[in-house]
């Protein structure tokens, strides 16, 4: 399996958040999804792989040949997109397909079009044009991922694109993302953040868990699903069972958790209904876990 | 194809048992390109590992073949291998059958009868 | 293999400004202009017609004042690390070759407005049809201004904060404002060669001044 990017101990020091030598392998022709709660560091990681921030220590090699000196190369090749505040506010989808148009190389106005459509924004073409700053959040977001999904690049990375988005757009962009990496099939890859994986779920192969800044936990979705099982019980058994659980909560009936695949059989025998955890359930469990492990602290 | 998104049964899983039995049943021929695995995915609107991970299973059972930069091919066909597969699958489905009977407290002969029963009928 | 990244300077206008360069020229040069005939207008209107109550030392100060908050606006758009479209920016073809390529057009494009007006109050002048800057001292006093001001402003891009930088322009101006009435008064006739050596002078301060924010600007802030 090809990498599409090698992050090797990036570090990043602000006041009162230190990002601390992360070590990531993209894999080539996939969808990963940084997943962690605000505050994490998936925002400054991000802004590190597109060359929004400096890092202050570390190295990222692209596509196996490219390093963060070759800016200039990398410029056309990598499409990113925030969540907020991407584009100026009084710019409208006419003035979003010109500057693109000459801001990039690979910047196709027909699709630009077919997308607009496709999202329900309009025309950039028309008569009537509207300001960013006066569409909603999900139609600003909208615009926003039409512009970075109408060019052609080889590296796609989404800094939340769905956290303003309603269920139907996040369908439509998971389906967006498939129809990317299926068009170059293979050489296309996908990186975005979320902090919440439930709408997508389907469209995440690889996952990275972060927190304060760390990288706690990633892999490939099926490997993972297959590395931990999801732990239910009654009150009674809890107390012998949460030994063996990541984390868990648990009320005056019962507990729930996360548990490596390996001791399925310890808490099998302790009558437990064991099961395969959705990527979901395996956020919650992870990151829950990284909380109780700051907290201790 | 069709997948259950919600059940228990790991979607992987259920794309490979639906691929094995048209190849074991002759509907994909030895030879026949699968779909690419992100062709596959954006049809079932699932992730690509899925639709990789239920292809290499295959892969590991003999039925089909990774050609790389073309995808996956059917392979011959190999009379012994799919024999091997059909009782496999037999197995699989006879344990299924001895676990039911001794939750409802059947014994072997009682089985056997209903065997013969359902082999009578299907002839 | 370095590819080549760069943007014109006109394309790098437009992706930091939204706007085709020549209608912000059209746009830096008008304004100003349209404030001073408003005023012109307004007291030709009121004191009924007099054309001694236009007072030509308050002509040139509407002009500068109206010039210079032009100019400010215009230069702001360019160090835009508080506004949105920021991280946007930091990503287009070209990356920091972009911003500095825009922001020197912006900086020439101010230079050029004030040359134009200096050139038609010239010409209005020789012509005869009427002195927009009662002596040729004048007209020097609002040049020297201008370019001081645009020298200055281009320092001002380092201020990240807006509301500082809003309260440093405006101490500033009021400053340069002061010279400007300084010149104003003192300066009643000129030699042409002060004025090509001061003209060629002001020019290569504001050339100086701005390479040297541009390079800071790169170390401080965009490299952050």
């Amino acid at each position: 399996m090809d990498t599409a990017l090698n992050i090797k101990d990036i570090t990043k020091k602000y006041k009162d958040f230190t990002l601390g030598g992360i070590d990531i392998e993209i894999p080539m022709g996939f969808s990963s999804a940084l997943i962690g709660a605000n505050g994490a560091g998936k925002t400054t990681l991000i802004d590190i792989i597109c060359g929004v921030t400096a890092n202050d220590a570390g190295t990222m090699e692209y596509f196996g040949k490219y390093t963060d000196n070759d800016r200039s190369e990398l410029r056309n090749m990598i499409g990113y997109c925030s969540s907020a505040n991407y584009f100026p506010m009084d710019w409208n989808l006419k003035k979003v397909a010109e500057v693109m148009d000459v801001a990039f190389d690979n910047f196709d106005r027909k699709k630009f079009s077919e997308l607009c459509d496709k999202f329900k924004l309009g025309d950039p073409s028309g008569k009537k044009q509207k300001k960013l700053m006066k569409m909603s959040d999900g139609n600003r977001m909208r615009t926003y991922l039409a512009a970075v999904l109408a060019r052609d690049t080889s590296l796609l990375v989404l800094d939340e694109p769905a956290s303003s988005l309603d269920p139907l757009a996040r369908d439509l962009l998971c389906d967006m993302f498939r129809d990317y990496l299926a068009e170059k099939d293979g050489e296309r890859t996908v990186i975005f953040s979320t902090h919440n994986i439930a709408d997508m779920e389907f469209v995440t192969d690889h996952a990275i868990f972060m927190a304060g800044g760390k990288v706690i936990e990633k892999g490939f979705v099926e490997d993972l699903k297959e590395k931990y099982i999801l732990v239910h019980g009654d009150a009674s058994v809890s107390e012998k069972a949460v030994p063996y659980l990541l984390s868990s909560t648990s009320n005056k009936t019962s507990f729930e958790g996360i548990a490596l695949a390996e001791d399925a059989e310890k808490l099998a025998a302790l009558d437990t209904a064991i099961e395969q955890p959705t990527l979901q359930q395996l956020s919650i469990g992870i990151l829950r876990k990284a909380e109780q492990d700051y907290e201790e602290k | 194809m069709k997948i259950y998104q919600n059940s228990n049964e790991p979607i992987y899983k259920q794309i490979a048992s639906q691929l094995r039995e048209q190849i074991l049943t002759g509907k994909l021929k030895s030879g026949d390109p699968l779909p690419s695995i992100r062709m596959l995915a954006q049809d079932l609107k699932i992730s690509v590992i899925t639709t990789m991970k239920a292809y290499e299973e295959l892969s590991a059972e003999g039925l089909v073949t990774a050609s790389k930069g073309k995808g996956y091919y059917v392979n011959a066909k190999d009379e012994k291998m799919i024999a091997e597969q059909h009782m496999c699958q037999l197995e699989e489905h006879l344990t299924n059958a001895i676990y039911s009977a001794r939750i409802a407290g059947l014994d072997y002969n009682e089985v056997c009868e209903t065997l013969r029963a359902l082999w009578d009928i299907e002839d | 293999m370095k590819k080549n990244d760069s943007l014109p300077f006109w394309d790098a206008v437009k992706v930091y400004y939204g706007t085709s360069l020549v209608r912000i020229f059209i746009c830096m040069f008008l304004l100003p202009v349209s404030a001073v005939l408003l005023f012109v207008t307004s007291i030709f209107l009121m004191s009924g017609g007099k054309e001694e109550a236009l007072s030509v030392s308050s002509i040139g100060v509407i002009l500068f004042f109206c010039s210079a908050y032009m100019f400010f606006i215009m230069d702001v758009r360019v160090n835009s690390s508080n506004l949105p479209g920021w991280k946007f920016l930091k990503t287009v073809k070209g990356g920091f070759d972009t911003y500095a390529k825009a922001a020197v057009t912006i900086t020439a494009v101010s230079v050029l407005v004030v040359l134009l007006y200096s050139l038609i109050a010239a010409l209005l002048y020789i012509a005869d049809i009427v002195s927009l800057f009662n002596t040729p001292g004048a007209c020097f006093a609002l040049w020297i201004s201008e370019m001081v001001l645009i020298a200055v402003i281009v320092f001002l891009r380092l201020i990240e904060n807006t509301t500082v930088r809003l309260l440093a322009y405006s101490a500033v101006l009021f400053q340069v404002l002061l010279l400007y009435l300084l010149l104003l008064h003192t300066v009643k006739s000129m030699s042409a060669a002060v004025w090509i050596i001061s003209a060629a002078a002001s020019m290569l301060m504001i050339a100086v001044s701005s390479k040297v924010s541009i390079s800071y600007y790169k170390k401080k802030i965009w490299e952050n």
